[in-house]
C-alpha cells in the first residue's frame, strides 16, 4: 500500500493541508521542533487505525492510498466517524485494514513500520518481546513457552501421573473404581434372589416335617403324663406301706423308753456344747515347741560361744584384707623388681619360683668357664709359624753320584794310564839313561795318593763333601801304597823292566787311545796336558759338588718346612680339643642357668647373678611369708564362717555368714526366748483343756453305749431309723387308715376298677424310671423340635424380608447411572486432557519451525541490508541459542550488541527493522515505512551511506523519512542529487514551505 | 371371519439401563426421574395395554441389559408382569442379545399368563379370546448374546392359525450382524402377518404389506435417541384391518436445542433466551427433558462457548434453577460449533508462530484416516500420564482421540492468539 495524498482537514496545527507524498522515491520531511512533523506523523498512523480512545475530539481529515492490488482507496475520519471509501465510491463503515492486514493493529504498526529513535537505542527495542515474536522470531520460543505452560497447568489440574495425584482424573478414576466395586457387589443379588427363593421354598417345608412330628411326640407324652401323675400317689401308699412293716418289726418297747432316750439326748447335747465350747478353746492355739520357735535351739551355746568371739572374728577379717592389700602392694613391687635388676630387666611374674640354687657348683662351672677361656686364649697366641718355601728347586740332581764317580774313575783310569805310560816312559828313559835316581815315578803317585787320601778325608770331615770324599780318600790311600811298593819294586827289575816298560807302554797307549774315544774331555797325551786335563776336570768336580751341595740345602730346607707345617697340625688339634672342651664348659654353665631360671649371662657375671638373685629369692621369701600368714588368717576366718554357718543352717535361711549376721542371729535368739517363755505357758494351758476333753469324751461314750442299747430295743441302725419306728410303732393304727385312703385316691384317678388295677399292676412293676426317662426324652425333643421350629421361622421371615427388600432395592439403578456420570465425566475430562496434549505437542513442533526456518531469513536480509549500509564494513549474523544477534567486520572480529558503537548500534536496528516491515509486507501487503530521526547518532560519513541505501529502497517501497536537522536535509539532498531520486519536504508551523524532487534540483 | 383384537408391541425396554453421556452433576429431583424413566417407560406400556383394553402385549427382546445383574430390572419387570396378569392381559416374550436367555439369573416367578419363547426353536402359540382362536404367536428367543443364524429362515406358518404373529430379535438388513441377521424377504417368504421386531431403537414400520415393525426403544437412553419414544398399539380388526397406533411412553426426553450466539453481546443475554426457549420446550413435551445445547455462530460469545470454563458456567446457570423442578429440562453439555473471531484459514498462511503451529497441526491432519489414528495413539502414549489413563474404559475409543486432536487445532491457536487480543486493547 501507498499513500497517495494527505487531507488534514483539521488535525492539531494542520488545517486544511493538502499533501501528495511521492510513492516511488524517499520522501524526506525536515521540520523543527513543534513544526508539527510528529503530529503529521500520528495524522498517518490515525488514518489507518483511526483515532486513539478519547483523541477524536476536533480531528478530521482523510488519506487517499492504492493498495497493492492497484485498487484505489480513501480513508474518511471524522471526529467519532469513519469510513472507507472503494475507487467506485463504495463506502465501508468497518475498519478494513483489521481485515486486510490479519489483525495488525496500531501498536504493531508503530513497531514495525514507524521507527523512533528511542526504538534504536540500543538493545530495547529486542526486548519487545511481542514484536520479536511475531517477526524477529527471536522470542517466538517464549510465546510458543508461554502457551505450552499454560496448557501443561491445565493438563496438570486434570491428572497427575503420580500414585497420589489428586487430581479431577485422578479423582473420578477413584470414583469409577468405587462404584465399580459397588456394581460388582450388587451384581450378585439376582443370583442372591433366586438363592433366596430356593431357601424359602425349603424352610417351608421344613417348618411342615416339624410341626407334624411335634404334634405326635406331644400326643406321646400326653400317655406317659398319666401314668407320672398316678405315680406320686403309689409312692405315697408305698410309703406308708413301709411304715406300717417298720411299726410291725417294733416287737417290744420300754414305756420310758422315750424319756430314756430324751434323758440321754439331752445330756448328750450338754456333753456336746461343752465338748465344742472346749474343742474350740482348743482349736484356737496349738502348741508349739521350743524348736518351732528357736530352730537353732541346739545350737544356742555354740551361738553364744561364736558371739563372744565376735570382735576376734572382725579382727582376723580386717588382719585378712590388710594382708592381701600386702600381697597385691608386694605382687606389684615384685612384678617391678625384675627392672631393678640389670640382669634380668623384665617384669617378673609373682607366680615364677626362685628355688634354691647351688651357688658352689655356679662358681665351679664358672672358673672352669674362666679357665677354658683362659687356655684358649694362650693355645691362641702360641700358633707355630709356617715358612714359604718354593720348592721348584727340588728336581732331580743333573749327574748322579755313581755317574760321576764312572767318570771320574775313568779320569783317573786316564790319568792312571797317562801316568803309567809317563811312568813307563820315565823309567824307560831311566833306564836307557841309566840315571837312576831313588825316587821313581811310583814314590810319587804314592805320595799323591797319600796327598789325595788326606784331601778326600778331611773333605769329608769338613762336610764339604759327602761319601765320595772319603772313597776319593780310600783310593788314594791305596794309590799311595801301590806307589810305593811299585817304586821299591822298580829298583830291582829295571831291566826287565824296560822290555817289559814298553810293551806295557804300548799296550798303555792302546787303551788310553780306547779310552780317549768315549771320555768327555780330551784326554792327556801328555805330562803337559795333565795340567789341563786337571784344570778341566777339576772344574768338572767343582761343579758335581757345588751342585750336589745345592741339592743337600734344598732338602735341608724342605725337611725343615715339613717338620713346621707337622707342628701346626699339632696345635690345631691341641685347639679343637680345647674349643671342645670350652663348648662343653659353656653348655654346663649355660645348663645350670637355666636350671635355676636364671637369665642368660657370663659366667664372669656369677657374683652379681648370685647378688641380684638373692634379692629376689629374698622378695619371695617375703612374699611367701605373706602367703603363710594369709593362709593362717584364712583358715581362722574360716573356722569362724562355719560356726557361723552351723548356726545359720539351723536358722534355716541363707544368710550370709558375717559377724553382722550372727550378731543379728543373737539378738533375734534372745528375742525368741522371751516369746518362749510366753508360748510355754500357753501350751501348759492348752494341755489343761486337753485332759478336761478327754474327760468329756469319756461321758459322751457312756451315753453313747445307752443310746446303743436302746436301738437295739427297736432294731435301729441310727437315731432317724430310731425315730421313725418309735414313731411308726406309736401311730399304727393312724397308717393303717391312710394306706386305705391313697389306694381309694389312685382308684378314683384310675377312673375304673380295671384302669386300676391295670395302673396299679404298672406301678407296682415299678417301670416309673423308664417312663421318667421316655418323657424326659419326649420333652427333650418336643423343646428341640419347638426350638427348630422358631428358628425356622426366624429364618422363613429373614428370608421373606431379604427377598422384600432385594425386591425393593433400586441401589444398582442408581449405581449404574451413577457409573455412566463418571464415565462420561471421565470421557469429557480425558478428551480435554487429550485435545490440550495435542495442542501442546504441535506448539512444540511450532517451535522447532521457528527456531531451525525463519528466524535466519530476517536476519539474512538484515544482513544485507547493513552491508549495503555500511559498503560492506559490517556483516549481520544470529547467535547459535538465536537469542541474540552479533555482527562481524572485516577483520572477522566479532561483536555483539554490548560492543558496538551507538552509531553501529542503530544501523543494525535499523537494517533489522526494514527487514521485518519489508518480511511482513511480503506476507501481508507493503506497507509505507515512516523513521522519525533516526539519524541522531549517525556521523556525516554513515548518513550519507545510510542516506543511498535509503534512497535505493525508497524506489520500491513509500518511506517516509523524518527529521529535524537541517544537516541531514543537506545531506540528503546531496545523496538524492546524486542518486536523482529522492523528495524533500520542509515544514514549519503546520504547512509545507517547501517540496522539492530530486529529479527537478538538476 | 376373525376375531377381533388387539395387542401392543414395544421392544427395548433396557429396563435399569442408565442414561448415557451425562456427566456427573448435582443431585436432585432429576436423578430419581432419570433413575426411574426406563420402569416408568415400561409402566405406560401396561398401561396402554389396560386402558384399551389390550388382550396381549408382546416384549420383542432385550428386555434389560444382562451385563448390569440388575435384580431392580428384573423385579420391576415381573411387577408389571403380574399386573397385566391381573387384568387378563397375555403377554409374549422373546429375548433379544441383551438379555439372552441364559441371563435370567434371579428366577423370579412369573404368571402364568406371561410365555417366554424358547430359544431351541420357533414356538407357536395360540392366542384365544373368548374360546376362539384369534390368533397365533410364533417366536424364538436368544440363547446366548450373539445368534449369527438366520432366525427368520425358522419361522414356518401353520394353516388355520388365524390372524400369524411373528416375534424377532433381530438385526434386520445386517447381513453379517450378530444379532440374528435376515432380509426383508425372509420375512416376507414366511408368509406371516405381523412381523414384530425389536433390536433397532429408532422406530420404522418397515412393510405394511405383511406388517414388519421396529417400535423403537420406550425410552431414550443417550443423546443420540432424541425425540419421542414408545410403542404400538395394534388393533387387528375382524377382517384383518389393521390399525397401528404410536403412544409415546417415554418418561425423560433426549433433546437438542440450537442457539446462534451471533445475536448475544454476553452470558446474560444469552441465558435468557434459553431459559425462554426452555419454558417453551416443556410445553411441548410435557415431560422432563435432558437437552443438549448446540451453539452456533460467530459472535462475542464464542470464547465462552468454545471454552472449558465458559461452558461449565453456562450449564451451572442452566443446571441450578431447574433442578428442583419435576418437569425439568437439564442440560446435560454443550455443543460448541461457534466459528473463532480467528480466520484460521489466513492464519496458516503467516509467517508468525501461529502459522508455523497450525501447519505443524496440518501435517499431522492431512495423514491418511488409519495412520492419523496410529499416529495420534503414538503421540498420546509418549506422554506418562497415559499409564495412568489405559484404565480409563473410553480409552478403546479411537473417535475420542479424533475428536481431541481436532479440539487442539483451536486450542492452541487461540492461545497464541491472546496476545493478539490483549494489544488491541
Amino acid at each position: 500500500m501507498k499513500i497517495t495524498d494527505l487531507q488534514l482537514q483539521q488535525y492539531g496545527i494542520y488545517q486544511d493541508v493538502s499533501w501528495k507524498p511521492a510513492q516511488d522515491q524517499l520522501v524526506v520531511v525536515m521540520g523543527e521542533n513543534e513544526s508539527g512533523k510528529t503530529t503529521l506523523l500520528n495524522f498517518i498512523r490515525d488514518m489507518l487505525f483511526g483515532f486513539r480512545r478519547g483523541m477524536w475530539h476536533g480531528r478530521r481529515g482523510n488519506m487517499g492510498f492504492l493498495r497493492d492490488n492497484g485498487e484505489a482507496w480513501r480513508v474518511f475520519r471524522d471526529e467519532k466517524t469513519s469510513w472507507f471509501e472503494d475507487g467506485r465510491g463504495e463506502t465501508y463503515a468497518e475498519d478494513l485494514t483489521a481485515v486486510w492486514w490479519h489483525g495488525l493493529n496500531r501498536t504493531m504498526y508503530e513497531k514495525i513500520f514507524a521507527v523512533g529513535l528511542e526504538d534504536l537505542q540500543g538493545t530495547g527495542f529486542l526486548s519487545q518481546d511481542d514484536v520479536r515474536s511475531r517477526f524477529l522470531m527471536m522470542q517466538g520460543g517464549g510465546r510458543l513457552a508461554e502457551a505450552k505452560k499454560q496448557l501443561t497447568e491445565q493438563m496438570e489440574s486434570l491428572i497427575l501421573p503420580s500414585a497420589q495425584g489428586k487430581r479431577k482424573i485422578n479423582q473420578l478414576m477413584e470414583r469409577l473404581k468405587a462404584v465399580d466395586a459397588e456394581l460388582d457387589a450388587l451384581s450378585s443379588q439376582e443370583e442372591h434372589f433366586a438363592d433366596l427363593q430356593k431357601k424359602r421354598a425349603e424352610i417351608r417345608k421344613d417348618i411342615a416335617d416339624t410341626g407334624a412330628r411335634l404334634a405326635r411326640e406331644k400326643e406321646e407324652d400326653k400317655a406317659l403324663e398319666k401314668k407320672l401323675g398316678a405315680w406320686k400317689y403309689y409312692t405315697r401308699a408305698r410309703e406308708i406301706k413301709r411304715q406300717l412293716l417298720l411299726s410291725e418289726q417294733v416287737k417290744m418297747f420300754p414305756k420310758n423308753g422315750k424319756e430314756q432316750w430324751n434323758q440321754l439326748m439331752s445330756r448328750m447335747e450338754v456333753i456336746h456344747d461343752q465338748r465344742e465350747q472346749l474343742q474350740k478353746k482348743l482349736d484356737e492355739y496349738t502348741p508349739r515347741a521350743k524348736e518351732d520357735i528357736i530352730p537353732w535351739a541346739d545350737a544356742s551355746d555354740a551361738l553364744e560361744k561364736l558371739y563372744t568371739d565376735l570382735g576376734q572374728w572382725s579382727q582376723t577379717i580386717e588382719d585378712l584384707a590388710d594382708l592381701r592389700a600386702e600381697k597385691e602392694r608386694w605382687r606389684a613391687e615384685f612384678s617391678h623388681m625384675g627392672y631393678s635388676l640389670p640382669l634380668w630387666d623384665r617384669m617378673i611374674s609373682p607366680e615364677e619360683n626362685f628355688s634354691m640354687v647351688n651357688w658352689e657348683e655356679g662358681r665351679k662351672l664358672a672358673q672352669s668357664v674362666t679357665v677354658r677361656d683362659n687356655e684358649l686364649h694362650f693355645w691362641e697366641q702360641r700358633e707355630p709359624e709356617v715358612e714359604e718355601a718354593d720348592v721348584s728347586e727340588a728336581e732331580s740332581p743333573k749327574q748322579t753320584e755313581e755317574e760321576w764317580h764312572a767318570f771320574e774313575e775313568k779320569a783317573n783310569q786316564a790319568e792312571a794310564l797317562l801316568h803309567s805310560e809317563m811312568d813307563l816312559q820315565e823309567e824307560w828313559d831311566r833306564l836307557a839313561q841309566k840315571k837312576e835316581s831313588g825316587h821313581t815315578f811310583w814314590f810319587w803317585l804314592g805320595l799323591a795318593g797319600v796327598l789325595a787320601a788326606a784331601g778326600g778325608a778331611a773333605a769329608f770331615y769338613t762336610a764339604a763333601a759327602g761319601y765320595a770324599a772319603l772313597y776319593g780318600a780310600g783310593i788314594g790311600a791305596a794309590a799311595a801304597v801301590l806307589g810305593f811298593f811299585l817304586n821299591s819294586r822298580a829298583a830291582h827289575k829295571k831291566e826287565e823292566h824296560v822290555r817289559k816298560l814298553e810293551e806295557e807302554r804300548r799296550t798303555l797307549t792302546a787303551q788310553r787311545e780306547t779310552l780317549g774315544a768315549e771320555f768327555p774331555i780330551a784326554l792327556p797325551k801328555t805330562e803337559d796336558d795333565l795340567q789341563v786335563f786337571h784344570n778341566a776336570l777339576q772344574q768338572k768336580r767343582a761343579e758335581f759338588y757345588k751342585e750336589q751341595a745345592r741339592l743337600q740345602a734344598l732338602s735341608w730346607k724342605l725337611e725343615s718346612l715339613q717338620r713346621q707345617k707337622n707342628e701346626h697340625k699339632k696345635w690345631e688339634a691341641e685347639g679343637e680339643t680345647l674349643r671342645e672342651e670350652k663348648a662343653r664348659v659353656d653348655k654346663a654353665w649355660e645348663t645350670w642357668l637355666e636350671e635355676h631360671h636364671l637369665p642368660k649371662t657370663g659366667a664372669d657375671n656369677l657374683s652379681a647373678l648370685q647378688e641380684e638373685w638373692q634379692k629376689l629369692y629374698a622378695a619371695q621369701g617375703a612374699g611367701k611369708i605373706l602367703d603363710v600368714r594369709i593362709e593362717k588368717a584364712q583358715e581362722k576366718l574360716d573356722d569362724f564362717v562355719r560356726r557361723a554357718l552351723a548356726i545359720i543352717r539351723t536358722t534355716g535361711t541363707a544368710m550370709e555368714a558375717t559377724p553382722d549376721t550372727i550378731a543379728d542371729i543373737y539378738e533375734e535368739n534372745r528375742k525368741r526366748l522371751l516369746e518362749w517363755q510366753a508360748v510355754s505357758e500357753k501350751n501348759r494351758q492348752h494341755e489343761v483343756y486337753q485332759k478336761e476333753m478327754d474327760q468329756l469324751t469319756a461321758q459322751w461314750e457312756s451315753c453313747q453305749k445307752s443310746v446303743n442299747t436302746l436301738f437295739s430295743l427297736v432294731n435301729a441302725k441310727n437315731a432317724e431309723e430310731f425315730a421313725e419306728r418309735v414313731t411308726a410303732h406309736e401311730q399304727h393304727d393312724q397308717l393303717t387308715k391312710e394306706w386305705e385312703s391313697v389306694r381309694k385316691d389312685i382308684r378314683l384317678y384310675a377312673g375304673s376298677e380295671e384302669e386300676f388295677n391295670r395302673l396299679w399292676s404298672s406301678l407296682e412293676s415299678g417301670e416309673y424310671d423308664e417312663w421318667m426317662e421316655a418323657h424326659k426324652a419326649l420333652q427333650d425333643r418336643i423343646d428341640a423340635d419347638q426350638l427348630h421350629l422358631g428358628e425356622l421361622q426366624k429364618q422363613q421371615g429373614a428370608a421373606e424380608n431379604e427377598i422384600y427388600r432385594l425386591a425393593g432395592d433400586e441401589r444398582i439403578t442408581h449405581a449404574l447411572q451413577e457409573k455412566e456420570e463418571v464415565e462420561a465425566e471421565l470421557r469429557h475430562s480425558v478428551e480435554e486432557w487429550l485435545s490440550r496434549m495435542y495442542a501442546v505437542h504441535f506448539l512444540k513442533q511450532a517451535q522447532q519451525q521457528y527456531e531451525t526456518g525463519r528466524q535466519p531469513q530476517i536476519v539474512e536480509k538484515a544482513n544485507h541490508f547493513l552491508q549495503a549500509m555500511t559498503a560492506g564494513r559490517y556483516e549481520l549474523a544470529v547467535s547459535e541459542d538465536g537469542k541474540s544477534v552479533y555482527t562481524t567486520d572485516r577483520m572477522h572480529n566479532k561483536k555483539d550488541a554490548r560492543l558496538w558503537s551507538s552509531g553501529t548500534g542503530d544501523q543494525v536496528y535499523l537494517a533489522l527493522r526494514l527487514a521485518m516491515a519489508l518480511a511482513f509486507g511480503r506476507q501481508l501487503e507493503p506497507l509505507p515505512i515512516v523513521l522519525d530521526d533516526i539519524f541522531v547518532r549517525f556521523d556525516e560519513g554513515r548518513q550519507r551511506e545510510t542516506l543511498r541505501f535509503l534512497m535505493d529502497l525508497g524506489k520500491e517501497q513509500q518511506i517516509f523519512l523524518f527529521t529535524c536537522h537541517a544537516q541531514t536535509m543537506r545531506l540528503a539532498e546531496e545523496v538524492g542529487r546524486e542518486k536523482q531520486t529522492g523528495s524533500f519536504v520542509r515544514l514549519q508551523n503546520g504547512k509545507m514551505i517547501s517540496e522539492t524532487s530530486a529529479a527537478t534540483m538538476g | 371371519m376373525g376375531k377381533h383384537f388387539s395387542f401392543v408391541h414395544c421392544a427395548d425396554l433396557h429396563l435399569g439401563e442408565p442414561f448415557h453421556g451425562i456427566r456427573s452433576g448435582d443431585k436432585g429431583p432429576w436423578t430419581e426421574a432419570i433413575g426411574k424413566a426406563t420402569f416408568s417407560a415400561f409402566e405406560k406400556v401396561v398401561d396402554i395395554a389396560v386402558d384399551a383394553h389390550a388382550d396381549a402385549i408382546l416384549i420383542t427382546g432385550d428386555v434389560y441389559n444382562s451385563d448390569h445383574h440388575s435384580l431392580a430390572a428384573q423385579m420391576a419387570f415381573a411387577r408389571e408382569l403380574y399386573r397385566a396378569a391381573q387384568q387378563g392381559i397375555r403377554v409374549f416374550i422373546v429375548h433379544g442379545n441383551h438379555d439372552p436367555d441364559e441371563a435370567w439369573r434371579a428366577d423370579i416367578p412369573l404368571p402364568p399368563s406371561v410365555h417366554i419363547f424358547s430359544s431351541e426353536k420357533v414356538e407357536a402359540v395360540p392366542l384365544m379370546i373368548d374360546g376362539e382362536l384369534a390368533a397365533t404367536i410364533y417366536g424364538i428367543s436368544y440363547g446366548t448374546r450373539h445368534v449369527s443364524d438366520n432366525l427368520a429362515r425358522r419361522f414356518e406358518r401353520k394353516e388355520n392359525d388365524g390372524y400369524a404373529i411373528a416375534m424377532l430379535h433381530t438385526d434386520m438388513g445386517g447381513e453379517s450382524s450378530p444379532y440374528a441377521p435376515c432380509s426383508l424377504d425372509d420375512l416376507k417368504q414366511t408368509k406371516m402377518d405381523y412381523w414384530a421386531l425389536g433390536h433397532v431403537h429408532a422406530r420404522k414400520i418397515v412393510s405394511q404389506s405383511p406388517y414388519v415393525v421396529y417400535p423403537g426403544n420406550t425410552q431414550g437412553l443417550d443423546m443420540a435417541e432424541t425425540g419421542p419414544r414408545g410403542c404400538y398399539l395394534v388393533d387387528v380388526g375382524a377382517y384383518g384391518t389393521v390399525t397401528l397406533k404410536f403412544m409415546e411412553t417415554d418418561a425423560v426426553r433426549w433433546l437438542d436445542m440450537p442457539v446462534d450466539i451471533g445475536a448475544f453481546p454476553d452470558q446474560e443475554a444469552l441465558l435468557r433466551e434459553i431459559m425462554r426457549q426452555r419454558a417453551a420446550l416443556k410445553e411441548l413435551t410435557g415431560r422432563p427433558n435432558i437437552a443438549r445445547l448446540i451453539l452456533r455462530g460467530r459472535g462475542p460469545l464464542h470464547r465462552a462457548a468454545s471454552s472449558e470454563s465458559g461452558q461449565e458456567f453456562l450449564l451451572q446457570s442452566l443446571n441450578e434453577k431447574e433442578q428442583f423442578r419435576h418437569i425439568f429440562t437439564y442440560f446435560s453439555r454443550i455443543e460448541d460449533q461457534t466459528k473463532p473471531s480467528l480466520d484460521l484459514k489466513e492464519r496458516r498462511q503467516l509467517p508468525d508462530v501461529m502459522g508455523d503451529y497450525l501447519r505443524a497441526y496440518d501435517e499431522t491432519a492431512g495423514l491418511p484416516k488409519p495412520e492419523l489414528t496410529a499416529r495420534l495413539r503414538q503421540i498420546a502414549d509418549a506422554q506418562p500420564e497415559m499409564k495412568k489413563l489405559a484404565a480409563v474404559p473410553a480409552m478403546a475409543d479411537e473417535d475420542m482421540f479424533l475428536r481431541a486432536f481436532r479440539r487442539s487445532e483451536l486450542l492452541g491457536a487461540e492461545l497464541l492468539a491472546e496476545e493478539d487480543a490483549d494489544e488491541d486493547h
